[in-house]
């Protein structure tokens, strides 16, 4: 591997997590994001369960895709095959941590079936097919993916601790002022995409 | 062609998967018996992989969920010696620190994995499931009614006035589970009664209010660490009451009680409700209060509507329960003190004893919330 593919892999990776980030540049996977950063504690642990079973089900996405898909001639029936296996991982990871990694269990707790429903993970197997990445860049992008996600996570929780010190309007409400939080994040995000674009 | 195709190999594709996740379950899953020992004298052997809460009630020993086991009610709180695995993040965010680091879990959140001991509180180990039959019910109340219902077969319910039970209500999507405390004396062993406020939307109280005489349910119980016995109540001389609302049941049942073993001591009960539609057992209070020198009763108003005519107090229970409290201030080591309502105004309560320092040990507490 030369010094280019390295400096390559590295822009992949921040690209993914910071400058293009899966919740703030694209929003997906909101409902959580929303829902479950009212704390700090179960926000980290959301967000490394989500980044955990990124890169697990998007490698298995990109085998089934490049596998399956691509041979029989069926690259249109992506995405009813990947909710299907993701679905499958998660039931899978949950049987399997359950059984030799009780701890990780006992941390993931509930999180773990939500995550079937997280539409950021479905959407880092279909970008990955989309930017016809090859396999060791889409591992690195959905780390980098699942990695910003958690650094997102972690900075809403932590502003909205603050929320519940502050008057707000009874209007917005405590989901208004976390949309509001993640608009201005994201807009301070936006700023990195232009610097990223400006280094390249 | 290209449809029957593409079908297929999606039906080929989901067969596999399902394939592979039975294939897992078998290998992955728990097989095998596991023991659990309750208090060192008793002990089953049960399935692996099942929760410990049910595993406890199908061996006859039942512990509370007012949530339905899903972790958030912290009821079944239990003390495990060894075994039990590590802590879940759920149970964190219900336990206190201190309560984990002394090896309090939560009975609906540990599945069996190993041989696990563990101590139940004796009072809990007098829950049982029962069936009673619908016999009286009345308005007490807006809103509020008074049912009494008569234990059927030979069981007979051992209880202490303050405790509460459990009532399922099997519904096709889920078990509803709901606690109402018992407003009757213990000294029935065979029948007792509940104080039930229909709530807008209530699943349960709606059930409950349009229950015909005669239907017979399914209780669990008795439960609650809220409880008088009169043996514990030698050193007290004064037992202070505190109620909102529906919060009263636990209240007339320890007052009946009190008043049925002739306690000597002092017993004052504060009520306090929105307006006057809703307080009750106003004239059975004022009653024994003019017959029992005893026996003060302080209703409060919090809104008192222009029809109710009301004379009386008015404002928070709180308020009057610190008045109280400061007028008399030399018998505040000899008190015990009860309180049942709404959780804003237990808070509330809970704060101002504290602040008169008085010893926690003698404020007994059942919240509720609909």
């Amino acid at each position: 591997m030369d010094f280019n593919q390295i400096i390559f892999i590295f822009q992949i990776l921040f690209t993914a997590a910071v400058a293009e980030n899966i919740a703030l540049y694209y929003f997906l996977g909101t409902c959580p994001l929303i829902s479950v950063s009212n704390n700090l504690r179960t926000s980290f642990q959301m967000g490394i369960t989500v980044t955990f079973v990124m890169l697990i089900s998007s490698s298995i996405n990109f085998i089934v895709y490049n596998w399956i898909l691509v041979p029989l001639e069926l690259e249109y029936l992506q995405l009813l095959f990947f909710v299907l296996s993701i679905a499958a991982i998660t039931q899978f990871l949950e049987l399997f941590l359950d059984r030799y990694f009780h701890e990780i269990y006992a941390s993931f707790g509930i999180f773990l079936p939500l995550i079937a429903v997280n539409c950021a993970i479905l959407g880092v197997s279909l970008f990955i097919v989309l930017r016809e990445y090859d396999f060791v860049t889409s591992v690195v992008y959905s780390l980098g993916s699942g990695l910003g996600w958690l650094l997102v996570i972690c900075l809403i929780a932590s502003l909205r601790r603050r929320v519940d010190t502050s008057s707000i309007s009874i209007y917005l409400g405590e989901r208004g002022i976390t949309m509001l939080i993640a608009s201005i994040i994201a807009m301070a995000f936006y700023g990195l995409t232009t610097a990223m674009k400006g280094l390249i | 062609m290209t449809l029957l195709y593409s079908i297929l190999t999606v039906c080929v594709f989901v067969i596999l998967l399902c394939l592979f996740i039975v294939f897992s379950e078998k290998a992955l899953g728990q097989s095998g018996n596991v023991e659990v020992s309750l208090n060192e004298f008793k002990s089953f052997e049960t399935k692996r992989g099942i929760k410990l809460i049910q595993a406890l009630k199908e061996h006859d020993v039942f512990l509370p969920v007012a949530c339905g086991g899903k972790g958030n009610c912290g009821r079944c709180k239990i003390r495990i010696n060894s075994g039990g695995g590590y802590v879940t993040s759920l149970e964190k965010s219900c336990l206190s620190e201190k309560e984990i680091a002394e090896n309090y879990r939560l009975a609906c959140q540990i599945k069996l994995k190993e041989n696990i001991s563990l101590d139940i509180p004796n009072i809990l180990l007098k829950a049982k499931s029962f069936k009673a039959k619908l016999i009286n019910s009345r308005n007490l109340a807006y809103k509020i009614k008074e049912l009494v219902f008569k234990i059927e077969d030979e069981v007979e319910l051992d209880y202490q006035s303050g405790q509460y039970l459990q009532i399922t209500r099997k519904l096709p999507n889920e078990d509803v589970i709901r606690a109402y405390s018992l407003s009757s004396s213990p000294k029935n062993r065979k029948e007792f009664s509940l104080d039930v406020q229909l709530v807008d939307g209530g699943i349960m109280s709606n059930y409950l209010h349009s229950l015909e005489i005669g239907t017979t349910i399914e209780f669990c119980g008795p439960f609650g660490d809220m409880s008088v016995d009169i043996n514990s109540l030698y050193s007290t001389e004064t037992v202070v009451l505190v109620a909102g609302g529906v919060g009263l049941a636990p209240m007339r049942a320890i007052i009946s009680y009190l008043i049925e073993v002739k306690y000597s001591g002092k017993i004052i009960l504060f009520h306090g409700v929105r307006c006057r539609k809703y307080l009750y057992s106003e004239e059975e209070y004022r009653n024994l209060e003019n017959k029992n020198n005893n026996f003060c009763y302080y209703p409060v108003l919090s809104e008192p509507a222009l029809e109710d005519g009301w004379i009386g107090k008015t404002g928070f229970v709180t308020d009057y329960l610190n008045e109280w409290l400061d007028n008399n201030k030399n018998d505040l080591n000899s008190i015990e003190v009860f309180l049942c309502g709404p959780v804003a105004m237990m808070e509330k309560a809970n704060d101002l004893i504290k602040s008169k320092n008085i010893n926690m040990e003698s404020v007994h507490s059942d919240p509720f919330s609909f």
